[in-house]
C-alpha cells in the first residue's frame, strides 16, 4: 500500500494541500488537473527526485515503511513516462538486463528471464534492436517490462499513453492494466485524459490554493 | 555555506591573489616616477594594442553575425578552433607573405605579374599580419558560439512570421535575430577581446616590433631584471588591464549603438526584398577546413624543404633528415607537453564535470560568467601575479596549476550545452531501477554523453598544448614545451625548423581529437 499524508506543496504562485492519499495493492489511482498544477512534480517527489523550486512537506509510506528520507534507488518505486526513456545506448535485451541487475541469479537465468518476457509480448526478434528501431507501441511495452524487472513495490506512470495514437493507446492501456493487475502493486497514473483511468480519480484542482 | 567558502577560496587563488600581488608590486615598485612615466614609455604600445584589439574584435563580430546564418552547427568549426594558434600563425605566414605560396600561385597564373609582392602590409611582422592571423583564427570560434545560440532560439518560427509579413530572410536576420544575439554572444566576444589584448606568442611571431603590442612589450621587459624595468612591468600590466577595460566599454557602446540603429530600422517597417543567399553559406566551413589543410601542407613542405626559391611552387631541394636530426630535441619536449597536457586536461575536465553536475542537480542551467572569470582578465596579469607569488621557476606543480586554470573554462564551455540539455529523467530511471547516483552516472549518463565528454577533454588538452606565457614564466627551464620552442625558433627567423616544432604541436592536438571522435563514434 502507498500512503501520502499531510502533503503541502508550495509553488511560486499556488499551493497544493493534500491531507491524505491512499493506493492499495493492485489499485491504480489516477491524478488529473490543469497543466502546471503540479501533477508531475508530485510524482517526482514520490519517486525521490529533489525539487529545488518547490517547498514540499509531507509523509510518504510504502507498505507501512516511511520512505521519505530514502534516496531514489532505495525506495523501490518504478517509473514509466511519456518519453518511454529506454536507454538509447543499450539494446532491448541490455535495457532489461540493466533493470534485472540487482536481482539474484546467474547469467543464464537472467537471459532466460529476458527471453521469456520478450516472448510474452511477442518481441523476441527485437532483443538486439536499439530503442530507436522500435515502434511507439513496442517501446512502451518494453518500458513497462523494464520498470517491473527490478521488482518495485509500487509504480508511477507519468502520462505513459499520451504520445500514442488512439488505436495503439487502447492496446497499450489494456496491456498495462493487465500487467499491473498481475503484479499486484499500488500504482499512480498522471494523465490529462480521464478515459485512461482504470479506477479512482483524484482531481488535484480540489486541493488547489492560491 | 561550504560551497560558498569553496567558491571564495577558488576566486582568491585564481583572481584576487595574483591581481592583488600585481597591484601591490606596482604601488611599491622602485620605478623612478609613477604611472605617468610608465604611460609615456608604453603609451605607443598601449594605443596599438587598443587599436588592434578593437579592429580585430569588430571584424570578428560583424563577420560572425554575417556568416552565422545557418541552421546547423558544423563540426568543422570546432575542429578548426582546436588548431594551435602558433602552428596556424607559422603556417599562415608562409602562405600570405610577400613571396609566399599565394603570391607564387598568382605569379604562375598571371605571366605579366612582376613578383614578388613589395608590401609592408604583408611583411612577416606587422600589425596587419597580426590582425589577419587573429581574425582568421578567432572568427570560427565566434561563428560557432553564434550558431550555438541561434539553435536555442525559435528562429524558424520567427522567420516564418517575418516572411509572412513581407520581410526578406536577410532583413529578418539583421532586424530580428541579430538584436537578440548581440547580448547572448557578448561573453565570447569579450573573451576574444581579452585574449587579443593579452596574447604574447602570436605577436612575437607576426606582430610589429616598433612599437610592439603592450603584452609583448611587458613580456620582454620582464626578462630584464633591473628594478626600473620591473617597475615598468607592473605598471605596464596594470595598463594592460586598463586597455582591456576600455576595449570592453567601447565594445559595449558599439553594441548599444547597433541595437538602437537596428531597432529604429525595424520600427521603420521598410521591406527591401533581396535575392536568397542561403546556398552561398553551405561551403563556408569548408573554406576554413581548406585553409587548415593548406596551412598544414605549407608547414609540412617547409619542414622538409632545403631550398625553395621564388617563384617555384614546390621546393627544389629536400632535406628529409631534418626531422631525424631534430628528434632527440623534440622527444623530451613531446614528453613534457603530453604529461602536462594530460594531467591539466584531466584535472580541468574533472572540475568542469563536477561543477556541471552540481549545477544540473540545482537546475542552474545558465552559463555562469564567474566560472569564466580567468578568461576575462588579461592572462599576462594573472600569470605575472602567480610568478610573483610562487617564484619564476616553480616546477611542475605551479605549471600544472596554471595550465589547469586556463584549460578549465574551455572544458566547461565545451561541455556546458550538452550537459544541461541532457534529460535528467534518464538518471531518475536508472536510480528507480536500484542504481546509486555514481552507478547511474557511469552506466547511463557517461555512455550517452561520451562524445561531448571526450571532446571537452580533448579541448582542454589542446588548450594546455597551446599555452605559452604560463610555461615561459612559471617553468621555463625545467619544463620547456613544443609551443615555447616553436615560438623561440620561429621568432628567431628559422621558419623551416619552426615548422617542424609547429607540426609536432599540431599533430599532438590532432591525434587527441581524432581519438576522441573515433573512440566515441555511435554504434546505432
Amino acid at each position: 500500500m502507498l500512503e501520502i499524508n499531510h502533503l503541502t506543496m508550495v509553488f511560486k504562485y499556488h499551493q497544493l494541500v493534500i491531507p491524505s492519499l491512499t493506493v492499495s495493492a493492485g489499485e491504480v489511482l489516477t491524478l488529473t488537473g490543469a497543466s502546471g498544477i503540479g501533477k508531475s512534480s508530485l510524482l517526482q517527489w514520490i519517486l525521490g527526485v529533489p525539487q529545488p523550486d518547490i517547498t514540499i512537506e509531507g509523509q510518504i509510506k510504502l507498505n507501512g515503511e516511511d520512505v521519505g528520507a530514502l534516496p531514489i534507488e532505495s525506495r523501490q518505486i518504478g517509473l514509466v513516462t511519456q518519453q518511454v526513456d529506454l536507454f538509447p545506448h543499450m539494446t532491448v535485451e541490455q535495457n532489461l538486463l540493466f533493470a534485472l541487475a540487482t536481482k539474484q541469479g546467474d547469467d543464464a537465468a537472467r537471459h532466460d528471464w529476458v527471453k521469456q518476457e520478450l516472448d510474452s509480448v511477442a518481441l523476441t526478434d527485437y532483443a538486439t534492436a536499439y530503442p530507436t528501431e522500435l515502434s511507439g507501441g513496442q517501446a512502451a511495452r518494453i518500458a513497462l517490462l523494464r520498470s517491473l524487472a527490478s521488482a518495485p513495490k509500487s509504480i508511477l506512470l507519468d502520462e505513459p499513453f499520451s504520445a500514442l495514437d488512439v488505436k495503439l493507446r487502447k492496446t497499450i492501456r489494456d496491456f498495462t492494466w493487465t500487467t499491473l493487475t498481475a503484479a499486484s502493486m499500488p500504482a499512480i497514473l498522471v494523465t490529462h485524459d480521464v478515459q485512461d483511468a482504470p479506477g479512482n480519480i483524484v482531481n488535484l484542482e480540489d486541493y488547489y490554493y492560491d | 555555506m561550504i560551497s560558498r567558502m569553496v567558491r571564495v577560496a577558488i576566486a582568491l587563488l585564481w583572481l584576487i591573489l595574483p591581481l592583488g600581488v600585481v597591484l601591490w608590486q606596482s604601488t611599491t615598485a622602485s620605478f623612478e616616477g609613477a604611472l605617468s612615466d610608465a604611460f609615456r614609455a608604453l603609451s605607443g604600445s598601449a594605443l596599438l594594442t587598443f587599436a588592434v584589439t578593437l579592429i580585430t574584435s569588430l571584424i570578428v563580430l560583424f563577420g560572425a553575425l554575417g556568416l552565422a546564418r545557418g541552421k546547423r552547427l558544423s563540426a568543422t568549426w570546432a575542429s578548426f578552433i582546436a588548431v594551435p594558434h602558433v602552428a596556424f600563425a607559422i603556417g599562415l605566414l608562409w602562405l600570405v607573405s610577400p613571396s609566399g605560396w599565394l603570391v607564387r600561385i598568382v605569379d604562375a597564373l598571371l605571366p605579366m605579374w612582376q613578383g614578388p609582392l613589395q608590401s609592408s602590409w604583408l611583411s612577416s611582422k606587422s600589425a596587419f599580419t597580426l590582425m589577419v592571423v587573429l581574425v582568421l583564427k578567432e572568427l570560427p570560434f565566434l561563428i560557432l558560439m553564434t550558431q550555438a545560440n541561434v539553435q536555442q532560439m525559435p528562429v524558424l518560427r520567427w522567420q516564418q512570421q517575418a516572411q509572412a509579413l513581407g520581410y526578406s530572410r536577410r532583413r529578418f536576420w539583421w532586424l530580428i535575430v541579430v538584436p537578440a544575439l548581440l547580448r547572448r554572444i557578448r561573453l565570447p566576444l569579450y573573451i576574444i577581446a581579452i585574449y587579443t589584448v593579452s596574447v604574447v606568442d602570436i605577436p612575437l611571431l607576426v606582430g610589429p616590433n616598433a612599437p610592439a603590442l603592450l603584452a609583448q612589450a611587458v613580456f620582454e621587459l620582464n626578462w630584464q631584471f633591473t628594478s626600473n624595468t620591473q617597475g615598468l612591468v607592473h605598471w605596464g600590466s596594470l595598463l594592460l588591464v586598463l586597455v582591456a577595460i576600455v576595449t570592453l566599454v567601447v565594445l559595449r557602446v558599439v553594441e548599444w549603438v547597433l541595437q538602437r540603429w537596428l531597432s529604429s530600422l525595424a520600427a521603420s517597417g521598410k521591406r527591401t526584398p533581396v535575392a536568397q543567399t542561403t546556398g552561398k553559406r553551405a561551403g563556408l566551413p569548408w573554406f576554413w577546413a581548406g585553409l587548415a589543410v593548406i596551412i598544414f601542407m605549407s608547414l609540412l613542405l617547409q619542414s622538409v624543404q632545403q631550398s625553395w626559391f621564388y617563384p617555384s611552387l614546390w621546393p627544389q631541394g629536400w632535406q628529409w633528415s631534418r626531422w631525424l636530426a631534430e628528434w632527440p630535441y623534440i622527444a623530451p619536449l613531446l614528453y613534457n607537453t603530453w604529461i602536462l597536457a594530460v594531467l591539466s586536461a584531466t584535472l580541468a575536465w574533472l572540475s568542469a564535470v563536477a561543477l556541471l553536475e552540481v549545477q544540473a542537480q540545482r537546475q542552474q542551467h545558465q552559463l555562469h560568467v564567474g566560472w569564466l572569470a580567468m578568461l576575462m582578465v588579461p592572462q599576462l596579469v594573472l600569470v605575472l601575479g602567480w610568478q610573483q607569488t610562487i617564484g619564476p621557476d616553480s616546477g611542475l606543480i605551479g605549471l600544472l596549476w596554471s595550465h589547469t586554470v586556463f584549460c578549465f573554462p574551455y572544458a566547461y564551455l565545451t561541455l556546458h550545452g550538452a550537459y544541461h540539455a541532457y534529460p535528467r529523467r534518464w538518471l531518475w530511471q536508472a536510480r528507480s531501477l536500484g542504481y546509486g547516483p555514481w552507478a547511474a552516472w557511469f552506466k547511463v549518463l557517461a555512455p550517452m554523453l561520451k562524445r561531448p565528454l571526450a571532446l571537452a577533454w580533448a579541448m582542454a588538452f589542446s588548450i594546455s598544448v597551446a599555452q605559452y606565457l604560463p610555461t615561459q614564466w612559471l617553468a621555463p627551464v625545467t619544463h620547456p614545451t613544443l609551443t615555447t620552442e616553436a615560438v623561440s625558433i620561429a621568432s628567431g627567423g628559422d621558419w623551416r625548423l619552426g615548422s617542424v616544432y609547429a607540426l609536432a604541436q599540431w599533430a599532438s592536438v590532432w591525434i587527441v581529437f581524432m581519438l576522441a571522435l573515433w573512440g566515441t563514434r555511435a554504434r546505432n
